[in-house]
């Protein structure tokens, strides 16, 4: 089987952004693999375990977060490693490009997958978009999927049972399985080994989304406890609506 | 933070904390601590990642970290239990004395028993013979083609647990000079193991007295040369001094981390107490003593990786880093006032733990011999 797992960095680590008078600080080093792709390479692992085969890790992380999650991957059993430079894949805009450009490359590299699976996030609707440009089966946000295919996918009352067809582009949840740890030999060997690095031509300004903070003008209120009989309970109305009190 | 980690500095220690954070729950740590003891069956996963082998070469099955890298990882692991860290390192530091010392067929019959995941500990104290070595009275006698030995041995760390000993024996009355060192497979007729010890802290750490009685050991398992075995057991002290402190400053952090989680939660006259200046006078301090011992130790680190004696600077290291150690869980405790004297938080068994590092090893008043020894001769009283 040949098998491709897209990973990126979790936001888990609650230092990953610190305040500080009103400054925001990102922490890139304590980014590390996410829960969701650790059960993803977990279950990509199984599948090599029962039916044989290669397991490539590609990431679209930047700098040394890249570096690191790829080592992780590594470590834990994948057998290559490429990190993308170009663009930010959680940017609606440019994840249309990159997903086209990284297809691109899979077939001038004559990578054809099997299975291609990446942990679920709020970003990772490029996977949809990869299955339906290789034409790929697609399952989303499994909740368990086993070695023969057959998965399951969480609904609020309920579970939907199925199995899945190769090829295909599966996205999961942590819950599919407990990921093993690697190996202290495995992590030094794959801090020494070559990760690919793949670079595509970047966008323009105008094809990538611009930040723009609002700043949120406080609305002033007033509750006069004394003279208004309702002000007791438009405090708490007020206070379930913005979630400091339930 | 002072220290600033290398790219794969900050791997290892994230792998370990993936490990503690899945074997090492505070519920488990407090029930075996509660119990004086720690099932082999927790050293399992630990066998699995390597860190029971972690400094050892590759050639003989290790990891081969560096002695840097390693004591970043132990620190880290010491977070979650001292007394569990202290038991992987005791089995590779032994194998570390096998390979300074004796020969290559040795080394490898050492790591072959250690690798599959058996332990291995060190002993030579006894009953009447702690700081003062030169008093072992446990002998080793050649007889042809070995040695017997008789004796007993007191504290061995590791005993109950390990399947190979390294143990230090008199072979002639020639005081400190008259010691050698033997390696001991555990099922040699003759050994018996005594009962675990119910100590103060470290207590997932296995502490047992160990007798031999006309136990045969065959003389290729004598390590080195008759009458070295001082140098060996001082060797092993220098890398084992090294290590406690690292598993110091570990103590020391999590004593930190829990008095600061709990200074910013807990609120006393309307306000959470790190408001409070003598609060915040005691974290200060207590971060400023875990900055400059994990500083201290990494320079030690440093000086073992290029092969520097470490004889000075180890124990300095081990003595500043005990000695302050004491105050920084004293402080933790005191700032989590009556629930930190209570077993409902973790702070009053670092403090425990830390008492422990302060006699392991070498006492520091010992170390302080030690020091002195070593100042004088550059200082000429």
């Amino acid at each position: 089987m040949k098998i491709a797992v897209i990973i990126k960095a979790g936001l888990e680590h609650l230092q990953t952004y610190t305040s500080y008078k009103n400054k925001v600080t990102y922490h890139p080093e304590n980014l590390f693999l996410s829960t969701e792709d650790k059960s993803a390479l977990e279950y990509a692992l199984q599948l090599i375990e029962v039916k044989g085969g290669l397991i490539d890790a590609y990431s679209f992380e930047q700098g040394e977060v890249a570096d690191r999650i790829l080592h992780e991957a590594m470590a834990l059993g994948a057998n290559t490693a490429t990190k993308i430079v170009t663009g930010d894949l959680k940017d609606p805009m440019q994840q249309n490009y990159l997903v086209k450009k990284l297809i691109q490359y899979l077939k001038n590299e004559g990578k054809k997958y099997d299975l291609i699976i990446t942990g679920y996030s709020s970003f990772s609707q490029f996977a949809a978009i990869i299955a339906d440009k290789l034409k790929m089966n697609y399952y989303d946000q499994l909740t368990n999927i086993d070695v023969n295919f057959n998965y399951e996918m969480k609904l609020e009352k309920g579970i939907l049972k199925g199995q899945c067809e190769l090829p295909m582009v599966i996205t999961n949840l942590s819950s599919i399985n407990t990921p093993r740890l690697a190996n202290f030999s495995a992590v030094k060997k794959a801090i020494n080994s070559k990760i690919t690095e793949v670079s595509f031509k970047k966008l323009n300004k105008q094809k990538v989304s611009q930040i723009k903070v609002e700043t949120e003008k406080s609305e002033k209120m007033i509750f006069n406890l004394d003279n208004d009989p309702d002000a007791t309970s438009k405090l708490i109305t007020l206070l379930e609506r913005n979630g400091i009190m339930r | 933070m002072a220290l600033q980690y290398t790219q794969a500095q900050k791997e290892y220690i994230h792998l370990t904390q993936e490990f503690g954070d899945r074997y090492l729950t505070p519920e488990i740590i407090k029930k075996y601590d509660k119990e004086g003891n720690c099932p082999r069956s927790l050293f399992e996963p630990a066998i699995n990642l390597g860190l029971h082998m972690l400094e050892i070469p590759e050639e003989y099955g290790g990891a081969g970290l560096s002695y840097e890298d390693s004591a970043l990882v132990f620190e880290k692991l010491a977070e979650y239990d001292a007394g569990y860290a202290l038991t992987l390192i005791t089995s590779f530091v032994a194998l570390r004395c096998v390979l300074m010392a004796g020969t290559k067929e040795q080394a490898q019959k050492f790591a072959n028993v250690i690798k599959p995941g058996h332990f291995a500990a060190f002993t030579m104290s006894e009953a009447d013979a702690g700081s003062d070595a030169g008093s072992v009275k446990a002998t080793a006698v050649r007889n042809n083609n070995e040695y017997i030995l008789n004796g007993n041995k007191a504290f061995a760390t590791n005993g109950g647990l390990a399947d190979i000993f390294i143990g230090i024996f008199r072979t002639s009355d020639n005081g400190n000079h008259g010691l050698s060192a033997f390696m001991i497979d555990k099922n040699t007729p003759g050994i018996w193991i005594g009962k675990h010890e119910d100590k103060m802290g470290l207590r997932l750490s296995n502490t047992v007295p160990i007798g031999f009685k006309n136990v045969h050991v065959p003389v290729e398992n004598l390590i080195g040369k008759e009458g070295r075995g001082i140098n060996i057991a001082l060797s092993s002290l220098n890398l084992s001094r090294a290590y406690v402190s690292t598993l110091t400053v570990g103590i020391m952090q999590r004593a930190l981390n829990e008095a600061a989680k709990y200074a910013n939660e807990r609120e006393q006259f309307n306000q959470p107490i790190v408001q409070f200046e003598s609060v915040q006078n005691m974290l200060a301090d207590m971060a400023t003593s875990v900055e400059t011992a994990r500083l201290l130790v990494n320079n030690t680190m440093k000086m073992m990786d290029k092969n520097l004696s470490v004889r000075q600077e180890g124990a300095m290291t081990k003595l500043f880093v005990t000695d302050i150690a004491q105050k920084v869980t004293s402080d933790a405790v005191q700032i989590l006032g009556g629930y930190g004297y209570t077993r409902a938080y973790p702070v009053e068994k670092l403090m425990r733990d830390v008492k422990g590092f302060q006699i392991l090893e070498g006492t520091n008043e010992i170390q302080r011999m030690t020091i002195a020894r070593e100042v004088s001769k550059k200082y000429q009283f």
